[in-house]
């Protein structure tokens, strides 16, 4: 049952007409849960011990930072699925990730950059995490310049898929590279086996802002991936209803 | 005697990118006759010529090669390379089919076609003319069973004409098959061989059919096609002898990658003074980015030259991989373009002031690295025959690929080595195994 939904996504009208009806609610529970984490974050959380009122970047830069590794990891789960099943849908989707990812990583680059300043007294550093987030733009940069300078819509589908797939790897080495390296930046604060050094206001507010931002993410990608199948199957029968 | 169907066409879809040129084709081609195939320009007969001679995957069931039948495509680009002498890529060739070679069948080869006074020239010496002359030699003697060719008369003198009449006919009366895209009508042409032909397809109109000639006869007797004997080389040694002839053909594409590390290293202590400390200090970095910038800037030719000559294409037809295609490539690059880097990189070391204990260290640690630039920049350079504009930019994906590499290399110098160098050897390995796959995967892209 579940299989022949997931089948019937893969059909680019059925899709098209799902995820119109999912993007409302998409778009509009962003919305919400950005409006209650801001004023969350500026407001009702304490003010941080060490840093003062600084701090409170980190409810829109870690956010950004892993909405950037995340987006990579969906486009690259993408990009297996359209090598191997060669769907216009899958091919789309991937496509659709990487300007997103692309946003998310200059972002977490420059609210890191700017919380830098006050507290570690320099705006950059090279340090593990954030040269190979400096990278990770570098590969969402030059994934784009392949996605849009390469004629042939089928071929360039495909050496997107393997592309993304080899710079997968980067992905662990930013996940990673504060635990294999001894760097300025911190470690982790919140891990999965519980016993976090957040205060729990803190923490709850720091998820509803990485939810909205995940939201806000989803809806982007999926609107732009919906315009780009669009435009791919202009000479479907389908599309002639859709475009007015 | 029936003859073996060689070929069997089954509702055919032809198209070239978006554009459909026929819905659905289907022929049957027996051993000893030969087809034409005529249509305006454009109308699709090199498309097919291409979708016979490498089907693509999906298209496998439509067309049936049956008993055994490998098919040789005469086509546009003649598959030599124009630094290579004559009687050197003529045996390259014969090798590549799997025909045997040897330096007595060669000369005749060459004697029969009219290329014996060539027989030491370079290819680019050669008229258009004696090119193509050439390319009737390697399919004559190939020993494939069915001949796709595409434009024959092209550019041929009335002995040559002769002498591919000769060739046909002696083709089709061992049993093989031959699909001929004309302007000219061949049977009309060489009337000698109409008694052999199948009959005209004509592309551009709407039901493309293969129509029999009006006056047909019964083709005369054949032999069912021999069994060719095949040369057991492997591909891969066949691809690094290649590389062997080219480097020793332009010993200059040799020598630039690593003038240009001299260059580059020496001008370091220009810029950043003169201070011994300094400099050692900065050795490893200025030594592995130089590295890296000689191999990148050479990485956009690397596979420019062989996708222009059609080298890659006829690897296709012929049956060899291209992943051994990029294995050769890499090894052959870490022998010709990594071993005088890093060895002339040992006395450079001198000039920054690195240890005497290191040097070699240096020299070996570099060469590991260049192994891995030139597999990762093989990639690279495949990514870049189709998007030739976009070269430059293709290099912003080589970096992340490239940084971990330098991060590793330069920490060989610094302190305990041990640990930096496995990694060095771990990643060489690594990209030796995994590149070459991914690599024949995107010039697959690049050759639909």
């Amino acid at each position: 049952m579940q299989s022949q939904f997931i089948l019937r996504l893969s059909s680019p009208p059925v899709f098209f007409r799902l995820t119109g009806k999912a993007l409302p609610w998409l778009i509009g529970a962003s919305l919400l849960l950005g409006a209650i984490g801001l004023w969350s974050a500026l407001f009702v959380t304490p003010t941080d011990a060490q840093q003062g009122e600084v701090y409170r970047v980190l409810y829109v830069h870690v956010p950004t930072a892993w909405m950037s590794m995340l987006l990579y990891v969906v486009a690259s789960f993408y990009a297996v699925l359209h090598l191997v099943f060669r769907t216009s849908v899958s091919a789309v989707m991937m496509r659709a990730m990487l300007p997103t990812g692309a946003w998310m990583t200059l972002l977490a680059l420059v609210t890191g950059s700017l919380w830098g300043k006050p507290t570690w007294g320099t705006y950059w550093i090279w340090d593990a995490r954030l040269t190979f987030e400096l990278l990770l733009l570098f590969i969402y940069l030059g994934l784009i310049a392949v996605a849009s300078l390469i004629d042939d819509e089928r071929k360039t589908d495909q050496l997107l898929s393997v592309f993304t797939l080899v710079g997968l790897v980067n992905i662990p080495l930013i996940y990673f590279s504060v635990v294999f390296w001894n760097t300025l930046h911190q470690g982790a604060s919140l891990s999965m086996s519980g016993g976090s050094k957040m205060a729990p206001i803190m923490k709850a507010t720091l998820f509803v802002c990485v939810l909205s931002m995940w939201l806000g993410c989803a809806a982007l990608a999926v609107a732009r991936a919906r315009w780009q199948l669009v435009d791919r199957e202009r000479d479907s029968a389908w599309t002639s209803s859709v475009l007015v | 005697m029936t003859a073996a169907r060689l070929i069997d066409v089954q509702s055919l879809p032809l198209s070239r990118g978006k554009r459909t040129l026929a819905k659905a084709l289907s022929f049957t081609l027996p051993g000893g006759s030969f087809m034409e195939l005529q249509g305006p320009n454009g109308s699709g007969k090199t498309s097919l010529l291409r979708a016979l001679a490498r089907p693509a995957a999906r298209l496998e069931s439509q067309i049936h090669r049956l008993d055994g039948a490998d098919v040789f495509l005469l086509g546009q680009s003649s598959g030599f390379r124009p630094e290579l002498e004559v009687h050197a890529q003529l045996a390259l060739s014969l090798a590549l089919y799997g025909a045997p070679v040897d330096p007595h069948r060669v000369r005749s080869l060459l004697d029969q076609f009219g290329l014996a006074r060539h027989a030491t020239h370079r290819v680019r010496q050669l008229s258009q003319g004696q090119v193509r002359r050439l390319m009737l030699a390697v399919m004559a003697a190939s020993g494939r069973t069915v001949w796709l060719i595409d434009e024959p008369l092209n550019a041929l003198d009335r002995n040559a004409i002769a002498l591919f009449e000769v060739t046909l006919s002696e083709h089709l009366r061992r049993g093989g098959a031959a699909v001929i895209a004309t302007h000219r009508s061949i049977h009309q042409a060489m009337p000698a061989l109409a008694a052999y032909c199948a009959g005209v397809l004509a592309l551009g109109s709407s039901q493309p059919r293969l129509e029999p000639l009006a006056s047909s006869r019964t083709p005369a007797t054949h032999t069912d096609p021999l069994p060719t004997a095949r040369a057991a080389e492997h591909p891969l040694i066949w691809v690094l002898r290649r590389e062997r002839l080219l480097a020793m053909a332009r010993p200059q594409d040799l020598a630039w990658p690593s003038v240009f590390h001299w260059m580059v290293v020496t001008l370091f202590p220009f810029g950043l003074g003169s201070d011994p400390e300094l400099l050692e200090r900065a050795a490893g970095g200025v030594f592995w980015i130089s590295a890296l910038l000689a191999v990148l800037i050479g990485a956009t030719r690397f596979f420019e030259a062989d996708f222009e000559h059609g080298v890659l294409s006829d690897c296709q037809t012929a049956g060899l991989s291209l992943t051994w295609l990029v294995t050769g490539k890499i090894l052959a690059g870490s022998l010709f373009i990594g071993i005088p880097l890093a060895v002339s990189s040992i006395p450079l070391g001198l000039l920054f002031g690195v240890p005497n204990h290191l040097l070699l260290v240096l020299g070996g640690s570099l060469w590991l690295g260049v192994l891995s630039l030139v597999a990762g920049s093989c990639l690279f350079s495949a990514l870049g025959l189709m998007a030739r504009q976009a070269q430059v930019v293709i290099c912003l994906l080589a970096i992340p690929i490239f940084v971990p590499l330098l991060i590793f290399g330069t920490a060989v110098l610094e302190g305990d080595m041990t640990a930096p160098l496995l990694t060095l050897i771990s990643l060489a390995a690594l990209f030796l195994l995994t590149v070459p796959a991914v690599t024949a995967r995107v010039l697959d892209l690049a050759l639909e």
